[in-house]
């Protein structure tokens, strides 16, 4: 059976299937949880060197 | 900061909570659960939460940088070593929280403090394996309490309190000499820095030792050690490509065609275990102001590759070359990723204005 191969060890009763049902769901979460963090943390690294990098332009000396 | 005195503390104190962590696991679970699939259970929940916390922990450590990670981490788990055998399933997450906060301020610090170099950050990572073998093997042998594995933590985390501890790092990381390639900027370059990592522990998980029983399981653990350290000093003296290219050339080679021959399965095990500071040291580089994050986002990918171990079945000859076919693309990735020269990490880090010696950043 496929559930047998994919829950193995875990055998296919309701405790087996339990614990690999909430071990998944757990790691989806860490993983969505990290790539959102990760993603809002890198967009906010590449504003400030944006930043930093307006800030470092010469002043054109007309003005 | 005394550097070698925190060096040194962390690396034995990283031994020591792997062996405490490892024992418990070994001596409550494995002793007083009856099924397989509880013990399984105790493991995998163990694993997620000391490797699935680890960035939260890091992105509050980096904000809170007086957090004293690896001292709490450390105390932690001497808490749970002083519960007695039948609470098993109460031991498990103190064990676990602290295992997180230990590794999560380790990591951290070990890449604020590299300063360019992987080499510090692979003497502290190379202990934890060997920790984790011996803490099993003990825990499997013995009977009674964990009093003695209390006392080296608490020994532990006061060494690391007046040692360890790193309120100060730097506001950002220097530039590590390795560098990644400009065809792969920003977010791509470090996806493909990550995914040799996940693909390590995947193999890992997915061809294990079946001779390593009893003190004999030792030796892959000693060969993981021994891996990781040599990595390090090699990428900071050849450059990182040379390093996980060797690698994994190695290890294609050892592991998947002599997974039975004790000898050359260790070699093949150290071979793939030297590339982890690398993809450490190059992945922190994205972020410089966060050295605990970005160490606790390589801890999720080593857990990814790590829960499968959970859920294999026998090693056959299909397992073999989806293995061989995984370290060929880690081999293509290291080779197209990774340069020896001078270039900046993508988009992120142009500009940033580093100090160069000899032409390497």
């Amino acid at each position: 059976m496929l559930l047998d191969v994919i829950t193995y060890p875990f055998p296919v009763t309701g405790s087996g299937i339990a614990v690999f049902a909430v071990s998944m769901v757990l790691i989806f979460f860490i993983i969505v949880g990290t790539t959102l963090l990760l993603v809002k943390n890198l967009q906010k690294e590449a504003k400030e060197i944006e930043e930093k990098k307006e800030k470092e332009k010469p002043i054109p000396s007309d003005l | 900061m005394p550097r070698k005195e925190a060096l040194i503390t962390q690396a034995v104190a990283h031994l020591g909570i792997d062996l405490a962590c490892f024992f418990l696991l070994a001596r409550n679970l494995g002793q007083t659960q009856q099924t397989k699939i509880l013990v399984g259970t105790g493991y995998l929940i163990f694993l997620i939460l000391s490797f699935g916390l680890r960035p939260f922990l890091g992105l509050i450590m980096d904000e809170f940088p007086r957090i004293h990670a690896q001292t709490t981490g450390c105390i932690l788990a001497a808490v749970s070593c002083l519960f007695p055998q039948s609470w098993a399933w109460v031991s498990l997450f103190p064990a676990a929280i602290g295992s997180a906060f230990f590794h999560t301020g380790a990591m951290g610090e070990g890449l604020a403090f590299a300063r360019g170099h992987f080499s510090r950050n692979a003497i502290i990572l190379s202990t934890g394996a060997l920790g984790a073998a011996l803490g099993t093997i003990l825990g499997q042998k013995t009977q009674g309490t964990g009093g003695w594995m209390a006392l080296q933590l608490f020994l532990s985390s006061i060494a690391c309190f007046f040692f360890a501890e790193a309120p100060k790092y730097p506001r950002r990381i220097r530039s590590f000499r390795n560098t990644v390639s400009r065809v792969f900027p920003g977010w791509g370059g470090l996806a493909l820095t990550l995914i040799p990592a996940g693909i390590s522990a995947l193999v890992a998980a997915l061809l294990p030792a079946d001779w390593a029983k009893g003190w004999l399981a030792l030796l892959p653990a000693a060969s993981c050690m021994l891996g990781r350290l040599l990595g390090g000093i090699a990428a900071d003296r050849f450059g990182p490509r040379k390093t996980s290219a060797v690698s994994f050339s190695v290890s294609l080679l050892f592991l998947t065609v002599f997974t039975h021959v004790p000898g050359l399965y260790c070699l093949g095990l150290c071979a793939l275990s030297a590339p982890l500071s690398v993809t450490l040291g190059t992945a922190s580089t994205a972020l410089p102001t966060k050295p605990h994050f970005m160490g606790g986002v390589c801890s999720v990918v080593l857990l990814i590759g790590a829960v499968p171990s959970f859920f294999r079945g026998a090693v056959t000859d299909s397992v073999r070359i989806l293995c061989a076919g995984l370290l060929i693309l880690s081999l293509a990735i290291s080779i197209i990723l990774y340069t020896d020269h001078c270039r900046t990490f993508g988009l992120n880090h142009k500009n940033r204005g580093y100090k160069t010696k000899g032409g390497r950043i």
